[in-house]
């Protein structure tokens, strides 16, 4: 039996109809990405259209502002790092390491990403604030409710599965001959994996951070559950934007809500810059 | 770099005084309407008296689940009676006080451009009305209760051209225009005088809310506490939250 070549499935066939097609279907595509920046576009640029220049002046030169960024600013990055070094860990042994009930874990590692945020909270504020295990951490000095590591907590919980879902897709597609040759040439598992793994995906981990830290640094629900909204003490970014809405102060908290989207905007192209398409081996 | 420097400090004086931080002075849950007065009062207080009020502010129900899991602090100060009466019900008020007012008012664009005295003009079909979602907020709830005591939700409710899920939206499409007449808290239009007008809704027609602060049984400075009570609820609180646009409660 021979096989018939359909002339006309010929990537490279340079007749005009054949480039039509090619060029319409990149069209379409284009078109799907330009509804997506229409669309996150006009919701951003109504918020930036009802900017009151005087009061964004007023908040980058207010103190309560000023803590505010440089609280949200720590808190997101302090809280991406932890995620990472647990998420890195539990990534790599959910693909790597074969036991029994992985799908059950892999379940319960997601769960938090479906709770709402507000029922996070609560259920750390229970785990830390009213058992004797957060009454132990208390006696240590670590002290979660209405504190700054209480926000870094609420972080965490909220975006652990985040970082553990990308890191995971990163180390799947990761060929494990890798690590076996590594290993053939005297490596031992640890360090083929911090030699070998982790450089390989270098990408995905830096995704996983920006994802991470941006999600981090709009974190409201749990953290004001948990944290509380208290002045120049845990109020960050998103629980100002909070408190001045309350308060009937539509202008300051459309300024806190212009300088957080500049802080992610800046921070995310920069990551975006530095990460490239990742490699596949 | 000066930026990174920056940074570094400020990590360093943000994590350096946490721990002193919860060990004096008072922990006030305070409904988040609320925070303009409260905080001026807090600060008078502090200077006074030298002791150091820390609120933690958020809606009235966030406050009470809080209270009631983590059974510390010392006072709690929700944006109705309702809550305080729930958190007397689980045994965690000892005491409370009336404070001020929340007094819902009809909301105009300046000028009155619809003329609109009473309720009964925002049947009006040509009037545009905005209203607070009743399901979403406390405002929207209590508007539509305002309404059906007067017999005039079922002739209000067609005219309602959008709903909004805070009063601040409200407070927004009066003064810009948008609307033409809607029931707001008379404290939410502080501030926009130059934008919007008042029209009082008479008080046997009204339901006005009043807001209480509560001390907390498991207040461990009860005697600060309820000091710092008695000064929110004394003439120099009262007058803090006048000139906050509440009315305050005699």
């Amino acid at each position: 039996m021979t096989i018939k070549i359909e002339p006309n499935l010929d990537y490279n066939s340079k007749t005009l109809i054949q480039k039509i097609k090619r060029i319409k279907f990149n069209y379409l595509l284009l078109l799907f990405v330009v509804l997506t920046i229409i669309f996150i576009l006009s919701t951003v640029g109504c918020i930036f259209a009802h900017l009151d220049l005087g009061a964004l002046k007023e908040s980058v030169r207010n103190r309560e502002v000023l803590f505010a960024i440089t609280l949200s600013i720590w808190t997101s990055t302090l809280s991406t790092f932890f995620c990472l070094m647990l998420a890195i860990p539990v990534a790599y042994s959910l693909v790597r390491v074969r036991f029994k009930g992985k799908t059950l874990v892999n379940t319960i590692v997601d769960l938090p990403m479906s709770l709402p945020p507000l029922v996070a909270g609560l259920g750390l504020l229970l785990l830390f604030g009213t058992t004797k295990f957060g009454d132990f951490l208390s006696f240590l000095g670590l002290e979660f409710v209405f504190s700054i590591w209480g926000i870094i907590l609420a972080q965490f919980f909220v975006n652990l599965p985040l970082s553990i879902r990308i890191l995971r897709a990163t180390f799947m597609g990761i060929d494990p001959r890798y690590e076996h040759v590594a290993k053939t040439l005297g490596c031992s598992d640890l360090s083929s994996f911090l030699k070998v793994t982790i450089p390989m995906s270098g990408q995905g981990i830096l995704a996983s951070i920006s994802l991470t830290w941006s999600r981090a640094i709009g974190e409201f629900g749990a953290t004001l559950m948990l944290a509380g909204a208290i002045r120049l003490e845990t109020e960050t970014l998103p629980i100002s934007i909070y408190l001045n809405m309350a308060c009937g102060e539509i202008e300051l908290a459309i300024a806190a809500a212009i300088i957080l989207i500049l802080i992610s905007f800046i921070s995310l192209y920069i990551c975006e810059r530095f990460t490239k398409f990742p490699n596949v081996y | 770099m000066t930026a990174f420097t920056y940074m570094l400090v400020s990590g360093i004086w943000l994590f350096g005084d946490q721990s002193s931080s919860d060990e004096e002075g008072l922990f006030i849950y305070c409904g988040a309407g609320m925070k303009k007065p409260m905080q001026n009062i807090g600060i008078l207080f502090n200077h006074l008296f030298d002791i150091k009020i820390t609120y933690n502010f958020a809606g009235s129900n966030t406050l009470l689940s809080q209270i009631q899991l983590y059974r510390r602090g010392d006072v709690y100060m929700p944006g109705a009676t309702y809550y305080i009466e729930q958190a007397n019900n689980s045994g965690l008020i000892l005491t409370s006080q009336l404070v001020a007012y929340h007094t819902p008012v009809i909301a105009v664009p300046q000028g009155n451009p619809q003329g609109i005295l009473d309720l009964v003009d925002l049947a009006r079909s040509e009037v545009k009305v905005v209203f607070g979602d009743p399901n979403s907020c406390a405002i929207g709830k209590l508007g539509k209760q305002i309404l059906e005591k007067n017999n005039l939700w079922n002739l209000v409710e067609p005219n309602i051209e959008a709903k909004a899920g805070t009063v601040n939206e409200l407070v927004l499409w009066i003064s810009s225009g948008v609307g033409e007449a809607s029931i707001v808290w008379k404290s939410s239009l502080v501030g926009t005088e130059d934008k919007t007008d008042v029209v009082p809704i008479v008080e046997e027609k009204n339901i006005i809310k009043k807001i209480p602060i509560g001390l907390l049984t498991f207040s461990e400075k009860k005697q600060e506490a309820l000091f710092f009570i008695v000064f929110v609820c004394s003439s120099i609180g009262k007058f803090i939250f006048q000139a906050c646009g509440f009315d305050p409660y005699y």
